[in-house]
């Protein structure tokens, strides 16, 4: 591969065959994929998928264990603290500074990335009013809501004005105005050209958020795109949500093959796959089977997800 | 394979982002002067009540071919426990709450600050508030009349690398331990037994030959030996032998701290 030395390359994050295991257990399976400058890229996928494991070797704080990674044109191995200084990190898990106040916690990160205070401080004031955090600058971190401390910890990651945010299930945990808050600030940073990196196993948050994604499911990539392509690559336009009684479901089951591209059975509904759902629903209804209730929406990417990575729990 | 050759190629410590945890603990401190406070009080008062009260019915104790009034022996012992007492607080409870509890060190390891860094940090730390305590402790035994040697003036120095080589060493615990549990076992089998058999309240000369080499062998004997030998003036070449094993502890336990706080924190 032609890799110019230039320090701006094109694509910020390079994978190619990456691994990464633990002992016996395979957590990364030779993933390829590429993170380019200025998008929102997205990692889906039930727990234990190798999700985080990846974003950590992004993030320098776990050695693949084979194949090649580079970020910002960098080794992660052995330019860690030159990558790390140009990357931000919302962790799945908040680890916050407790024993500081809100501001103080943003004072030492600016501190542990070298930041001259001149430069730090209106940039602290500038991030607080980001995360709507102006009554609470004094406050410790522990009274703070789920939400705040997600805002924070957030802020914290801007604290180098970094190149690339990487974003571990940002809004699990929280109620839907902080997510939706969070959503707003993430939306801004992509408008301003911050890439971010987001790992979530919500598909409206990948909906809303990724321009790109990749399903991984077992520590592999399983497939890749935008979403409205792999909307339409797995899923059709529309989907009929039926609720039946026993003898409709018998006489549905004879002709539902014709009327939909795919069907689904679930135990309390028949989801039917169309590109049209009232012209589906109209022909059942003509067909003489009753419904319960029906639905007509829009195919999203949880139908994709559970197509790829079926329904059954996976532990 | 290239990357485990690459991972081997760790990088080095630096002073400047160490001195970034101990900013970090100065700022947290803040909050917590009480408590900063109160850390200088310990040794005083176990002067006060066993130096002066018990001391009263002790007598002279057997001391470089002489006898040394209880106090002054004591003294000394107490400064050597008071700089143990600071390493297990700030290179093994602190760091170990950091690590496994409020996870402080997992947001910093995102940042160019590497792990070599935070645990020479918290070192650095512990060093600079014992020396502090240590400073504040020299001057009561100073006006108690208990400083019998200009030699005294190696006190402080030596305060210095017994916080450093015992901290480093606690950070070796910080390295090792998971379970909230594990830190009453540290504080009733190690530290408890080292405080009160390492020569710190009586003179080893006690011990039958056998055990003597066992508490020979504790780093608060060499703390404790080498601080008395400062404030009574009783210095010799075995002076030397304590202050090597004080710099060779600091050293190993530093390195391989580091390398357990590693083990940790990336996998």
């Amino acid at each position: 591969m032609a890799t110019s030395a230039s320090s701006e390359p094109e694509a910020l994050i390079q994978a190619e065959g990456l691994n990464k295991l633990f002992g016996e257990l395979v957590a990364v399976d030779a993933v390829d994929f590429e993170v380019r400058k200025g998008e929102a890229f997205g990692f889906l996928g039930p727990n234990g998928a190798g999700k985080t494991s990846t974003m950590r070797m992004i993030g320098c704080t776990s050695p693949p264990s084979g194949g090649t990674l580079r970020v910002i044109g960098m080794d992660p191995v052995s330019q860690a603290s030159e990558i790390k200084a140009r990357i931000g990190v919302v962790p799945q898990m908040d680890n916050l500074d407790i024993e500081l106040t809100v501001r103080e916690n943003l004072e030492m990160y600016a501190r542990y990335f070298d930041i001259p205070r001149d430069v730090a401080n209106p940039r602290i004031d500038e991030l607080i009013d980001f995360v709507q955090l102006q009554e609470k600058v004094d406050s410790k971190v522990e009274p703070l809501s789920g939400g705040m401390k997600r805002r924070l910890t957030i802020a914290r990651a801007l604290i180098n004005d970094p190149d690339l945010l990487l974003l571990d299930e940002p809004t699990t945990g929280l109620d839907p105005q902080a997510r939706h808050l969070v959503w707003d600030r993430l939306y801004r940073l992509k408008q301003r050209g911050v890439t971010l990196v987001i790992t979530t196993h919500y598909m409206d948050e990948a909906e809303q958020l990724c321009d790109r994604l990749v399903v991984m499911d077992k520590a592999k990539i399983v497939t890749e795109g935008s979403p409205p392509d792999l909307i339409a690559r797995y899923s059709t336009r529309e989907v009929l949500e039926l609720r039946l009684s026993d003898d409709a479901r018998e006489k549905l089951a004879t002709s539902a093959d014709d009327l939909a591209d795919r069907v689904e059975w679930l135990p309390d509904r028949v989801l039917l796959y169309t590109e049209t759902g009232d012209a589906t629903l109209a022909a059942i209804h003509e067909s003489g089977i009753q419904t319960y209730s029906a639905l007509v929406r829009r195919a999203t990417l949880e139908d994709v997800f559970l197509t790829i990575t079926g329904r059954s729990l996976i532990e | 394979m290239a990357i485990a050759e690459r991972t081997k190629a760790y990088p080095r410590p630096s002073l400047h982002r160490a001195s970034q945890l101990v900013y970090r603990n100065a700022l947290a401190y803040k909050h917590y002067w009480i408590a900063f406070i109160s850390g200088f009080f310990e040794p005083v008062f176990y002067l006060v009540a066993v130096g002066f009260g018990v001391g009263q019915f002790v007598g002279g104790v057997p001391f470089g071919g002489g006898q040394l009034d209880y106090a002054s022996f004591l003294a000394p012992g107490m400064l050597a426990a008071s700089t143990l007492n600071g390493a297990l607080f700030d290179g093994f409870f602190s760091p170990f709450f950091k690590l496994n509890w409020m996870r402080t060190y997992d947001g910093i390891i995102t940042t160019p600050v590497n792990i070599s860094d935070i645990a020479v940090g918290e070192v650095a730390w512990a060093l600079i508030r014992g020396t502090i305590y240590g400073a504040g402790f020299l001057i009561v035994m100073l006006v108690f009349g208990l400083i019998h040697s200009p030699w005294a003036l190696l006190a402080l120095p030596a305060v210095m690398l017994s916080s450093g080589a015992l901290s480093a060493g606690a950070m070796i615990l910080t390295g090792i331990t998971k379970q909230i549990s594990s830190l009453e076992k540290v504080m009733t089998l190690v530290v408890f037994p080292l405080f009160l058999f390492s020569g710190t309240f009586f003179p080893v000369s006690l011990y039958p030959g056998y055990l003597r080499p066992i508490v020979q062998a504790t780093p608060l004997y060499h703390s404790a030996s080498l601080l008395r030998a400062l404030t009574t003036g009783a210095v010799g070449w075995a002076t030397l032998w304590h202050v090597v094993y004080l710099v060779v502890m600091f050293v190993l336990a530093s390195a391989l701290a580091i390398r357990l706080m590693r083990r940790r924190l990336i996998s």
